[in-house]
């Protein structure tokens, strides 16, 4: 009896091994996330045209861009290299401060300008697609007869990244302009929608998306910290309101909540410091849970027989994750409904930060690939990068390492 | 706390260990064994954490397997009832003319496979890492009393306690699921 006892204790724990409890792998990631940061910002530059767009998406094993393009990642992108931009800058004054003032202060100190440069390339595209509508402006296609509210919030959160980078108040007028419109396409309940028709000059009524609320609500409570006393910051809170109780179920992710919304949790970290009602501190929670258990998961996934599991997620995913879960670590340093959430935050937060550097394609492991610099500094699923995925690795690899702190305090 | 006591008492099973020993046992024996096994689980707890390192598992996604073993444990009992241990295996009873020595039973068939059971400790694991070594030595130490006393109280026949573990099982299903769900939604 004690030997089959023992063949099924093992036979057991090894099926345990190889499914539930596999090792979570968490690399250490790297001592230097703004350089990983930059070096995904490069792969940006690099792919950045002369009307401003970037290289959307491309393939390593055929050695070719793909088609393709989207307005709301354009924004998203560029609104990352606003960050960048301000998190070089910091960093070079970080190791100012270090050397002392005669020091050197960082290898590169124009890298932050540089970044700046290409963010400003690619927000003239945008400046170019303003046109106005629902009593502000919205950024559209060329020609379209709609404009979508998400576009326009990522482009407002990119002038207000580039306000964060420059203190330069150029574009505040293009700014307030973003906010009407997106005040404008927010409900009483605090949803969203998604189009407005530029010919007929109104809200298309029950268009909406899972996206878009949460990124217009982050863009106002960013312009209430820009410009507090204005107002922006009421149809901010209706958005946190809703997006907690209402949107999960509107837009059918209902199945296992809260759907895991970084623009949520972004928009959360923004309102904090002047307090959640206890519906959305309770909705940070689940946020915080829910972006950990992804990343958990995502750690285990190279410890598993690769036939039961699902792929690596894309960088952008990841990114996502890492992103929130930063945010809701913001959350909880505020607020001490989610202090006991503090250390445990910390610990995911470091482990898909390592996870995202470790797959971060380096300079040496370029230098074999027949276009080194569509290669360098991307991350890679199945042979393919997008520019989001460099976009919101970037972002969490900053984010991680509390370099978007500035916002909300 | 008391999620944690729970947890221990259901993975211990009382009415399942008393009906597998069936009440034939040798009392100082079965003294020592439920001793050992309340020995063993707070060992286990206090060991956790480097256990938890060893395996590279944080105290989560060791909750999400300590739930899924107590799930098969709970199927088990629900479908099976309880373990039937072979005539040669149960070597408990003072009674048995075969070996003289009641102890002979006391590491097979007592404490493997009826009192150390995988979901035993993987409960004692997942709680001491979650709620430390004292809530262990509480939970399980209440537990293997309560089995104790079910075991010198064991009366009736067979089927009633066959009958009685199936509908544990239901319980134990039911917290093992809180366990897993507990543990997926955690940071």
């Amino acid at each position: 009896m004690l030997a089959s006892t023992a063949a099924v204790w093992l036979v057991g724990f090894g099926a345990l091994r190889l499914s539930l409890l596999a090792p979570e792998a968490c690399p250490t990631g790297t001592e230097a996330p703004v350089a990983a940061a930059a070096a995904a910002g490069e792969w940006i530059a690099e792919g950045q045209r002369s009307d401003g767009s970037y290289l959307y998406e491309y393939d390593r094993a055929e050695q070719a861009a793909m088609p393709g393009y989207n307005i709301v990642r354009h924004a998203g992108v560029t609104m990352s290299l606003y960050q960048l931009a301000d998190a070089q800058a910091d960093a070079q004054a970080d190791a100012g401060d270090e050397a002392g003032d005669d020091a050197p202060a960082d290898d590169d100190p124009t890298a932050g300008r540089a970044t700046l440069a290409v963010a400003d390339e690619g927000l003239d595209y945008m400046l170019d697609r303003l046109v106005p509508a629902g009593g502000g402006q919205a950024f559209v296609e060329p020609g379209a007869s709609t404009a979508r509210l998400g576009a326009s919030a990522l482009m407002a959160a990119a002038l207000e990244a580039r306000r964060d980078a420059t203190d330069d108040p150029a574009h505040d007028r293009e700014l307030r302009a973003l906010g009407r419109f997106l005040a404008g396409q927010i409900g009483p309940n605090g949803q969203g929608l998604e189009e407005f028709d530029l010919e007929a000059s109104a809200v298309v009524a029950d268009e909406t998306s899972r996206y878009a609320t949460g990124e217009a609500g982050w863009a106002l409570a960013r312009l209430h910290t820009l410009f507090p006393g204005e107002g922006w910051d009421e149809p901010a809170r209706r958005v946190a309101t809703y997006l907690a109780t209402e949107r999960d179920e509107a837009e059918g992710l209902d199945f296992f909540p809260p759907w895991p919304d970084q623009w949520a949790a972004y928009l959360l970290a923004e309102l904090a410091p002047a307090g959640l009602d206890e519906v959305q501190a309770g909705y940070a929670r689940g946020l915080g849970e829910r972006f950990g258990m992804l990343i958990r998961a995502e750690s285990q996934k190279d410890s598993r027989p690769h036939v039961v599991v699902d792929p690596r997620a894309r960088a952008a995913g990841l990114g996502v994750w890492v992103e929130g879960l930063a945010s809701i670590s913001r959350v909880a340093e505020v607020d001490d409904r989610l202090a006991d959430l503090r250390s445990a935050l910390a610990d995911r937060l470091r482990c898909g930060a390592g996870i995202l550097a470790d797959r971060q394609v380096t300079a040496a492991e370029a230098a074999a690939a027949a276009q080194p610099e569509r290669v360098r500094g991307a991350w890679f699923r199945d042979d393919v990068t997008r520019m989001d995925d460099q976009q919101h690795a970037l972002t969490a690899l900053l984010a991680s390492d509390g370099r978007l702190e500035r916002s909300g305090t | 706390m008391s999620s944690a006591l729970l947890v221990l008492l259901v993975a211990v099973n009382p009415v399942a260990i008393a009906a597998e020993l069936g009440g034939r046992q040798d009392r100082r024996v079965l003294a020592v064994g439920l001793a050992a096994t309340a020995v063993l689980s707070v060992a286990l707890a206090a060991a956790s954490e480097v256990i938890l390192d060893v395996l590279s598992v944080t105290a989560p996604t060791f909750r999400v397997a300590a739930g899924a073993v107590l799930l098969l444990a709970a199927a088990r009992w629900v479908a099976l009832g309880p373990r039937r241990l072979a005539p040669e295996d149960a070597l408990l009873s003072h009674t048995d003319r075969s070996d003289p020595s009641p102890w002979s039973g006391l590491v097979v068939p007592l404490l493997v496979p009826v009192l150390v059971s995988p979901q035993l400790v993987m409960a004692a694991v997942s709680v001491g890492a979650d709620d430390g070594v004292v809530a262990v030595a509480v939970g399980a130490g209440a537990a293997l009393a309560l089995s104790g006393v079910a075991c010198v109280l064991h009366r009736g026949s067979a089927g009633i306690w066959s009958t009685a573990v199936r509908f544990t099982g239901l319980p134990v299903a039911a917290v093992a699921v809180g366990l897993v769900v507990d543990g997926v939604k955690a940071v």
